[in-house]
């Protein structure tokens, strides 16, 4: 005390130094996740009957370096267990506030694909272990491009509005949970927007992409689109196979009304493909809990449904046989059928604040495959979060 | 200045046992620099100190300063004008924080430090226990 009356009696300016302006700030954020499948014969999630705390375990370090009234330096760099917490920047972007409702960024930084994308990595700042996996199985969370924020209200309706352009190249992708062959990924200017708004215990929110150019090589789909392209099938038929420079929308809405002691929750979105190999995707998940002192209980019930972009089987001639044997159509077939799938899933789960930053989870979920059983899988898992 | 330091230091040690034999005080007071002759409601208070905005409806500018986490008056804030627990509060910056859209407030150190500050900066604004408040600063709300 003593030390702070010698301090404020020279002070012309801030009284201590976290005032100043001119400081790095750091925080953090991480979670220590852990989890097995109940049965020997089950994967989930990259867990496996063996206890594991290495597929979602992450750790991330933000830096905010004020270099102006007007600018800021933003970096985060992120390490995860997948990936034998190898440091990576997630983001590393400038920020010019021209006002405080409105701020422009460039360089490489998250998107918002939907309602949990853009802090998809921070478990601290929700409730379950993971957001429902049929809408946030997403392969990637940042890019580099030009976005801007804007946020106002109108009467009690607070609201915020982002608009991203961001483009992504990957030269070695592998798509997570795989062992494949490395294909380059490319993504194009996708324009992304969103607005959510919040009015008293209600929250609304749309997300709405498109990306003009997606190109994937995916080291199963080009031998296949080769094959085609060799038995003299038009162009247009072997680009119904592959992904190259294909338009994609995507759109996703939520809404929840959260008034403390309990809440609700639901989100839809919708991948639509130009047609290839890939399947377009629809999903959604409601969620509903309530709160007891410290304590969260919630439950999740999701479904997901793949459904094939492109029928250029169709126009294969069943005469048509590979040198192995294998009819083309057949080939052909199951390539844009491979990743056709339907499947739901539920889970229970509660969360513990033990501390303001520090929040403690348990979770089961059960996971139903509609096309495949062996697919099916139970799954528990536990996890520390926190903020700092 | 001397004399000065040595009655700030007894008010300090005052306050302190004040503060020690109240250990819920249930009234909070919202306290900006005295060269603010703004008013506010209670949605714009609330909207300033989720840091969702930093104007008042006449064009005011203010930047919430926040007592330390565990601080009566921040949990009763809290609860009372922001309606969130101290969990949901923080869940709260952190999203605002590592979305990039915004930054979680500074802090100061106690009731002590708040007016201190309050009454150097024109553009801030804060809250302490109703026995903290001094001339030094002005009340714009209470909860």
């Amino acid at each position: 005390m003593l030390t702070w009356i010698a301090c404020g009696s020279v002070l012309t300016g801030p009284v201590s130094a976290e005032f100043n302006l001119g400081d790095v700030k750091i925080s953090g954020f991480g979670s220590v996740v852990g989890g097995q499948t109940l049965d020997s014969n089950e994967t989930l999630y990259g867990y496996d009957n063996d206890f594991s705390m290495h597929p979602e375990s992450r750790f991330a370090l933000q830096f905010i370096a004020p270099i102006s009234e007007k600018f800021k330096a933003t970096a985060q760099i992120m390490a995860r267990g997948k990936d034998d917490y190898t440091p990576s920047f997630e983001w590393a972007f400038i920020t010019y506030k021209a006002t405080d409702d409105l701020s422009f960024m460039a360089g490489r930084q998250r998107f918002q694909l939907f309602k949990y994308s853009d802090y998809v990595e921070v478990g601290y700042a929700y409730l379950w272990i993971r957001p429902p996996r049929g809408v946030y199985d997403i392969q990637f969370n940042s890019g580099d491009g030009v976005g801007v924020h804007y946020r106002t209200h109108f009467g009690e309706v607070d609201t915020n509005f982002t608009y991203k352009i961001i483009s992504i190249d990957i030269p070695d992708f592998v798509p997570q949970g795989t062992n494949l062959t490395p294909g380059h990924y490319e993504i194009n200017n996708a324009n992304l927007f969103n607005a959510d708004l919040t009015w008293d215990y209600l929250n609304f929110g749309i997300n709405l992409i498109y990306i003009p150019k997606l190109s994937y090589d995916s080291p199963l789909i080009a031998p296949v689109a080769d094959a085609v392209r060799q038995f003299g099938y038009s162009e247009s038929t072997v680009q119904d196979i592959l992904a190259r420079e294909d338009p994609v929308k995507v759109y996703g809405a939520y809404i929840g009304y959260d008034p403390g002691d309990w809440f609700v929750l639901a989100e839809y979105t919708s991948v639509q493909l130009d047609p290839s190999a890939f399947a377009d995707q629809d999903s959604y998940y409601l969620s509903a809990g309530f709160r007891w002192d410290k304590l969260t209980f919630h439950t999740t019930y999701g479904a997901d449904e793949n459904t094939a972009s492109s029928n250029a089987d169709q126009v294969i001639r069943p005469s048509d046989v590979l040198p192995g044997g294998l009819p083309l159509k057949t080939a052909v077939s199951q390539a844009v059928n491979a990743q056709v799938s339907e499947s739901d899933y539920y889970s229970f789960g509660v969360r513990w604040d033990v501390e303001t930053q520090v929040a403690i989870k348990l979770e089961f979920t059960n996971f139903n495959d509609k096309k495949f059983d062996a697919k099916d899988a139970k799954l528990i898992s536990t996890s520390i979060d926190f903020v700092f | 200045m001397k004399h000065k330091l040595r009655i700030l230091a007894l008010a300090v040690v005052t306050v302190n046992s004040a503060m020690l034999s109240l250990p819920a005080q249930a009234e909070v007071v919202v306290i900006v620099n005295k060269a603010v002759t703004a008013s506010a409601s209670r949605e714009e208070l609330r909207r300033i100190f989720l840091g969702k905005s930093n104007n008042l409806e006449d064009g005011t500018r203010l930047i919430p300063i926040y007592l330390p986490d565990g601080n009566a008056e921040r949990e009763e804030l809290g609860i009372k004008l922001l309606k969130k627990t101290p969990s949901q509060l923080e869940v709260h910056w952190s999203k605002l924080q590592f979305t990039g859209k915004g930054e979680r407030p500074s802090t100061v150190s106690d009731a002590q430090a708040m007016v201190n500050y309050i009454s150097k900066h024109r553009e801030a604004i804060g809250y302490i226990s109703p026995s903290a408040l001094t001339n030094d600063v002005r009340e714009i709300a209470r909860f």
